[in-house]
């Protein structure tokens, strides 16, 4: 499961939908993780307009909260501020943002591990990169 | 006319279904949106392909770029050994961002985040909706209940929460699922445009965009 994903699921059971901390899940310190780090340049260059355009989508402060869950708190507090606009000339500091976050949102894989809701407890395993959000019968 | 994504000659279809007639005319109903130029933006996009099995229609739309050059795709669903075969497709057919996962319906997505949701649904009337089991697997890609309508009927109660502010589902329908008085009960709520219909052996099915009124 990429990085991405983990700000777009939330927990499956009905009852939780309300409740605020059933987003973002919360992520077992122990998970598994794959780096496959591009340090490519050129390869980066081309999803720019995309990762600009999903910051926009992105919640800040789950990202946040999944990455210390993952042991990494190096992200800045608040949402880089980069419009489309602004890709026509970015600076030194700003293409090393949109590298971390290439990096980070598409190069970082959860390949093992398992995440749980804040709210309700259920605990929700990845097993080979493959997040499993099913509910047992009873839950359901 | 844009390439058929190729399958593994190895895919389990005992217990995962083959892509069939309602298969390539969901594909062919995306082929036509995306050749409306619509999908074309500057801001980035979530798709959801539910129920993507072999992998087919979701290897479609990441290998051609369907919903345009900055789109994030995502397949699921509820059988653990389909889900495999959909990993095993997108990657046979190239690269493309995008993520797997085993989920039902919309339960797990984060409310407001789906700009474009694809759906091939357990369409054909039965009795009961079936459970998937070790025993059959195949039954819950077919059987959809009263009209065949149960699973479809519970997605839709589910969508409205879930698109984004200009979001829009891709949802197939046969005749029996009687899509126009289908149409007039959700229309309180939800837009529904024929995309493509086609008659295929002695089913119709069609294909409609639903968007939120």
């Amino acid at each position: 499961m990429k990085l991405l994903t983990t700000n777009f699921i939330k927990c499956s059971v009905k009852a939780c939908d309300a409740s605020v901390s059933s987003f973002p899940l919360k992520y077992d310190n122990q998970c598994e993780i794959e780096l496959n780090y591009e340090e490519d340049e050129s390869i980066i260059e081309k999803s720019y307009q995309f990762l600009v355009g999903i910051l926009d989508k992105i919640d800040w402060n789950a990202l946040l909260k999944v990455c210390a869950d993952l042991g990494n708190n190096d992200l800045p507090p608040n949402k880089p501020v980069l419009t489309q606009d602004s890709l026509l000339s970015l600076n030194d500091n700003e293409k090393l943002i949109l590298k971390q976050l290439f990096n980070l949102l598409i190069n970082t894989e959860i390949v093992n591990g398992s995440m749980k809701c804040d709210s309700c407890g259920h605990v929700y395993m990845i097993k080979n990169g493959i997040p499993n959000l099913l509910l047992p019968p009873h839950l359901s | 006319m844009l390439e058929t994504p190729i399958l593994s000659t190895d895919i389990d279809y005992n217990n995962v279904y083959d892509p069939a007639e309602d298969t390539f005319l969901l594909m062919d109903a995306l082929e036509s949106e995306h050749n409306k130029g619509q999908y074309d933006l500057e801001r980035s996009t979530l798709s959801l392909e539910i129920g993507s099995g072999s992998g087919m229609i979701s290897s479609f739309i990441i290998k051609h770029k369907i919903f345009g050059e900055n789109n994030y795709h995502l397949s699921s669903d509820i059988n653990p050994l389909a889900i495999k075969e959909t990993l095993k497709t997108i990657k046979l057919n190239g690269v493309g961002r995008n993520d797997v996962l085993l989920m039902s319906l919309l339960d797990s997505v984060r409310d407001g985040s789906i700009d474009y949701l694809v759906f091939n649904p357990p369409y054909v009337p039965s009795d009961d909706v079936p459970i998937l089991s070790d025993e059959d697997r195949l039954s819950v890609a077919l059987e959809g209940g009263k009209n065949g309508m149960e699973i479809t009927n519970l997605l839709i109660e589910q969508l409205s929460m879930k698109l984004s502010t200009e979001g829009c589902a891709y949802i197939l329908f046969c005749a029996s699922n009687k899509p126009l008085e289908y149409k007039e009960s959700i229309s309180d709520m939800y837009n529904m445009e024929l995309i493509e219909k086609r008659k295929c052996g002695w089913e119709v099915l069609s294909i409609y965009k639903i968007t939120r009124k």
